[in-house]
């Protein structure tokens, strides 16, 4: 069974959207079964617990198998790959076989949109409809472009990231991530990914940049939100560090 | 239908051994009890200067690349699922991959890449995602390792332990060691993953917390012990298994487990996993694995570590069914089942 998009949700925070997210799709909670949290840029530079576990607590998402004692179990955790996250999450979410998969982020890095984002996935009998095969494609040639990291044992490692950007690294990615996609692209579908990429394939683009601001690991569904009415199937395009890229059609 | 089964296992221990009495013949504050005589824990691996999370995950990859019968080249998939991530030794990366890093210098041209965060439960979180991706055809090869350099907890706990209820003691308890296993479709019924069901119970996701230390930045660890290896919160991953055999009309004991391989939390905690399963199951528990007394608590790789181990000194026969349970921060807990035949050490 395909994977569909149940409801999307976008909030300033990764709790609040994935809140607003299950109240639009009317599933009851303990319904899903896994979250996947695929924001990078996290409270305190916290590496443990997942930041997945904190999301399912504040969403009281089966939170004790004993104590409910309705046989109901949730698994979290987090999905790091940059800005090709989700669509990476949306690879473990078809493959898991569960009925309702929740894929949210997060963002406390000033330099991108500091919102939250959430998709609830569920499935559909009807193949021809939902996500299809996701890829993803390095570059592998030495050339990373974007780093960062947390340097740690200074007095504000729990506040600070490096963000190491070379200056040519946008026009890099976008020509990469378009390499990626020119066979793809036709009349028929609708392109959702960085501005930028569809002007590098002078194609039309329903542009993943959350009021003006790079929404990055968020930009799979603030572009599915800003795509809703166009014609399907979407293509969805991630491009980020590395480099490294995700597609994939939805019909 | 197609199932998954481990195809090879690599892991990597760093060579400075240091004991237990020496890390506390350097705490500033000496603890009222004895650390050693409650966990069991002699000694532990520490990385050198030079060692890093990328350093120890990059020796553990190319520890099974030998083993496996898969090239780099080969791999479909390539998780990454270590605790920290720590490049350079003092960076702690969010981007890109960690897995992506790997790939690159494995020669893993075409896999998908990618990190988890699970905390302890990072490697099982590896292992579940790849044997679904496997069963469910997307993929047929996938390596799930995790440089664990988690000693740096250690050296901050030394410096900033200052009382008998400071949260940083189970800092103590950890050990570096970098562990890797390739997974691929199963071919018989003598290497097979019979089955993996993780849950987070998130009711107890603020007992246990890994962040910069806010006196000096460097990595540290804050666990509430008490709460959190209480025997409700044990008792979950019995509950959460039995509840499985029951549906298919299973029980505990028709699943003929050879081994259990626990958390390697302390030898004393490992004693109490299997004493309150036992109870619940209401039939003894298979022989558990450990060794913990020599490398301490190694967080991701504890499992595997323990495997590779008793793999290498022949403890293993062929054809043993192997239970692991994680047991990590979140609060992670659950199951894997597998028939091991072909693993080397």
């Amino acid at each position: 069974m395909s994977m569909i998009v149940t409801a999307t949700a976008i909030a300033e925070n990764a709790i609040l959207a994935a809140k607003n997210c299950l109240e639009k799709a009317k599933l009851p909670i303990e319904e899903v079964g896994l979250l996947i949290n695929a924001g990078v840029y996290r409270e305190d530079n916290m590496v443990e617990p997942a930041i997945s576990a904190f999301i399912q607590k504040e969403l009281g998402l089966n939170l004790d198998y004993v104590k409910n004692n309705n046989g109901k179990a949730a698994f979290s955790f987090d999905l790091l790959n940059g800005a090709c996250g989700v669509l990476n999450a949306v690879q473990v979410a078809q493959a898991s076989k569960l009925s309702h998969v929740l894929i949210v982020t997060g963002n406390k890095n000033p330099r991108y949109a500091c919102i939250g984002a959430a998709m609830l996935l569920g499935r559909s009998q009807d193949e021809t409809q939902g996500f299809g095969h996701v890829y993803t494609r390095a570059s592998m040639g030495g050339y990373v472009g974007l780093k960062g990291y947390t340097r740690l044992y200074q007095p504000d490692s729990r506040t600070r990231v490096t963000l190491e950007e070379d200056p040519n690294y946008e026009s890099q990615l976008t020509d990469f991530t378009a390499s990626c996609i020119k066979d793809l692209r036709s009349a028929e579908i609708t392109l959702v990914a960085p501005a930028r990429c569809g002007h590098k394939l002078e194609i039309a683009c329903v542009d993943t940049a959350y009021e003006n601001q790079d929404s990055r690991v968020a930009g799979p569904i603030v572009g599915y939100q800003a795509a809703i009415g166009r014609p399907k199937p979407l293509l969805f395009v991630a491009g980020g560090a590395g480099l490294s890229a995700a597609w994939t059609l939805y019909s | 239908m197609i199932q998954s089964r481990f195809e090879a296992l690599g892991s990597y221990l760093p060579e400075t051994r240091v004991s237990t009495q020496e890390l506390i013949s350097k705490m500033k504050f000496t603890p009222p009890f004895d650390l050693e005589a409650i966990t069991g824990i002699r000694e532990r691996r520490m990385r050198s200067p030079q060692e890093d999370s990328f350093t120890i995950a990059l020796n553990a990859t190319q520890d099974v690349l030998k083993r496996s019968r898969y090239a780099a080249s080969e791999l479909d998939l390539i998780i990454s699922c270590s605790i920290c991530r720590i490049k350079d030794q003092t960076d702690n990366y969010w981007e890109p991959s960690f897995a992506l890093f790997l790939a690159e210098k494995l020669g893993a041209k075409k896999a998908i890449h990618f990190d988890v965060s699970n905390a302890c439960a990072g490697m099982m979180t590896g292992v579940y995602i790849a044997d679904r991706m496997i069963r469910s055809g997307l993929i047929k090869t996938a390596l799930v390792f995790s440089g664990e350099c988690i000693t740096p907890i250690t050296e901050t706990a030394i410096q900033e332990i200052d009382n008998p209820l400071d949260p940083q003691f189970a800092s103590l308890t950890v050990g570096d060691a970098g562990a890797a296993v390739i997974l691929d479709q199963a071919e018989d019924d003598q290497d097979r993953i019979h089955a993996i069901e993780i849950m987070t119970c998130a009711e107890y996701s603020h007992l246990c917390i890994g962040k910069p230390s806010d006196q000096s930045g460097a990595p540290a660890l804050y666990t509430n012990n008490r709460e959190m290896h209480k025997e409700e919160r044990i008792r979950l991953w019995p509950a959460l298994q039995m509840d499985h055999l029951k549906a298919r009309g299973a029980d505990f004991e028709s699943e003929h487990f050879d081994y259990v391989i626990h958390h390697q939390v302390g030898t004393r905690a490992i004693q109490n996993f299997s004493k309150y399963a036992e109870s619940i199951f209401g039939t003894p528990m298979p022989e558990a694995l450990s060794c913990v007394e020599n490398f301490a608590n190694t967080a991701t790789t504890s499992h595997f570590l323990v495997l590779h181990e008793h793999l290498k000194q022949n403890k293993i026969p062929k054809g043993s069914k192997i239970l692991f349970v994680p047991a990590a921060s979140g609060l992670v807990t659950g199951f894997v089942s597998a028939t091991i035949s072909n693993l080397e050490a």
